[in-house]
C-alpha cells in the first residue's frame, strides 16, 4: 500500500509544491484520508501519519531541514513518525522523561517513546525531549531523528486490537546523537510545535473516523437490502430503517465538522483549535456507534470475521484515543469555550 | 453528501483516490488485518 500511495502521488498531497508536493488544500487531504479509510483504515492512516510526522518540520523547520527532509517524504520514499507519547506520559505530555543534552555540535538523547505509529519504519522521526527539565512545557524541544543515527533503536512492536497493517513500536534513545542542526525551531519551542501540529492533524483522524463509519454504513445498507427474514428484506423493517437513518445522519454531521475545520485552516483562520478537537472527538465517537450498529444490523454475521464490520469496529476504537484522547478533546473544547465567554 | 469546495482538479484527484480505494485497497483490507502487515507498510 505504501508503494501504491507513492505511485499515485497521494503522499505528496500535504506537502508544498516547492518541496516536491502537490500543495493540496487541507480539505482535499481530509477527503483523501476519508476515501481511503472507507475501504481500509490502515491505508488511510498512512497518509495521516505522513502528515503528522512531517508537520513539525513544515511549521517550524529551517529552510535546510525542509529541503532535506520534505521531498523524500512527499515522494513516499521515506516514512515519517511523530514521537511524543511515552510509557508514563500520554495525555500529560509535559510529564515526559526523555532528555536531550547539548554537547558541542550534538544533542545527546536518552529515553524512550511508546505507541509510535510507523515506529521503526520511519526514516524521519520528529521527537520531543526535555532540554530543560525544570522548565515544564517550556523545557521541551523538538528534534529530527533519523533512523540510522547512532544510539537510536526500535524496542517492542505492539500487538494491537485494530489498524493491524500499521506498525506501532517503541523508540529507544540510548545516548542517541542528533546534530544541532536537527533541532526544530529553538530550544523550548517543542511543546508549542507539538500542539500546533496536533491542531492541524486531528482533522485527519476525524476524516479517518468518518471514512470508517461510512464504510460500515455502506455495509449495513447493502446487507439490510439482501438479508431476508420473515419473507422480506430486513431493510423493510422500520426498526432497521430508523437505525440506518440515525447512522447516516451521524456520519453526515461528523463529515461536516471535519470539512468545516479543514476549510477554516485553508482560509488561514487562526482560532480553529476548538473546531479541530470537536471534529476529531465527534467523528471518532460516532465511528464507534455506527460500526457497533452495523454489527447489530448484520447480526451473527457481523460478529464474525467473514464480514468486515468487526474489523471496522476494532479500527474505529483507536480514533477515540490517538492524537489526544476524546477526554482531552473535551477539555480543550471546554477551556476555549469558557475563555471566549470571559474575554 | 456534505458540501465541499474543492477545485475541479482536486475533485478529480479525490475521484481517482476513490477508484484506487475501492478497486485496489478494499480487496486487500481483510488480508492486511488478518496477517497484521501489508507489504511496504
Amino acid at each position: 500500500m505504501k508503494e501504491l500511495l507513492a505511485q499515485q502521488d497521494i503522499y505528496a498531497m500535504p506537502f508544498p509544491v516547492e518541496y516536491g508536493g502537490l500543495g493540496s488544500t487541507k480539505l482535499a487531504v481530509v477527503r483523501a484520508i476519508e476515501e481511503l479509510s472507507r475501504c481500509c483504515a490502515t491505508t488511510g492512516l498512512l497518509l495521516a501519519v505522513q502528515q503528522l510526522g512531517a508537520m513539525p518540520i513544515l511549521l517550524a523547520g529551517s529552510e535546510e531541514q525542509k529541503r532535506k527532509y520534505l521531498p523524500p517524504l512527499a515522494r513516499g520514499e521515506w516514512l515519517a513518525a511523530f514521537g511524543l507519547t511515552e510509557a508514563g506520559s500520554g495525555s500529560d505530555a509535559a510529564a515526559m522523561r526523555t532528555v536531550a543534552v547539548r554537547k558541542g555540535d550534538r544533542y545527546i538523547l536518552n529515553g524512550s517513546k511508546r505507541f509510535i505509529t510507523n515506529g521503526g519504519l520511519a526514516q524521519v522521526n520528529t521527537v520531543f525531549a526535555l532540554t530543560d527539565p525544570q522548565a515544564g512545557t517550556h523545557g521541551i524541544s523538538a528534534f529530527i531523528v533519523e533512523r540510522d543515527f547512532p544510539g537510536f533503536a526500535v524496542g517492542r512492536i505492539e500487538d494491537k486490537m485494530g489498524i493491524k497493517g500499521s506498525q506501532t513500536a517503541e523508540l529507544i534513545f540510548n545516548d542517541c546523537e542528533v546534530p544541532v542542526e536537527n533541532l526544530i525551531g529553538r530550544e523550548g519551542d517543542g511543546f508549542r510545535i507539538a500542539m500546533r501540529t496536533l491542531d492541524r492533524t486531528r482533522p485527519g483522524i476525524g476524516a479517518q473516523a468518518v471514512g470508517i463509519a461510512q464504510g460500515a454504513l455502506d455495509l449495513a445498507v447493502s446487507y439490510s437490502k439482501q438479508r431476508v427474514q420473515f419473507g422480506r428484506p430486513i431493510a423493510e423493517n422500520q426498526g432497521i430503517q430508523f437505525m440506518l437513518a440515525d447512522m447516516a445522519t451521524k456520519v453526515e454531521a461528523a463529515r461536516l465538522l471535519v470539512y468545516n475545520v479543514a476549510e477554516m485552516i485553508d482560509r488561514g483562520e487562526e482560532r480553529f483549535t476548538m473546531y479541530s478537537s470537536m471534529a476529531k472527538m465527534f467523528a471518532s465517537d460516532i465511528a464507534m456507534q455506527v460500526t457497533s450498529d452495523a454489527i447489530q444490523i448484520l447480526g451473527g454475521y457481523g460478529y464474525m470475521k467473514e464480514y468486515p464490520a468487526e474489523r471496522m469496529l476494532r479500527d474505529a476504537k483507536i480514533t477515540q484515543i490517538y492524537e489526544g484522547t476524546n477526554q482531552i478533546q473535551r477539555l480543550v473544547i471546554a477551556r476555549e469555550l469558557l475563555a471566549r465567554a470571559s474575554a | 453528501m456534505a458540501v465541499s469546495h474543492l477545485s475541479p482538479e482536486e475533485e478529480e484527484l479525490i475521484a481517482a483516490i476513490r477508484e484506487i480505494a475501492t478497486g485496489r485497497v478494499a480487496p486487500r483490507a481483510a488480508e492486511i488485518d488478518r496477517t497484521g502487515n501489508s507489504p511496504g507498510i
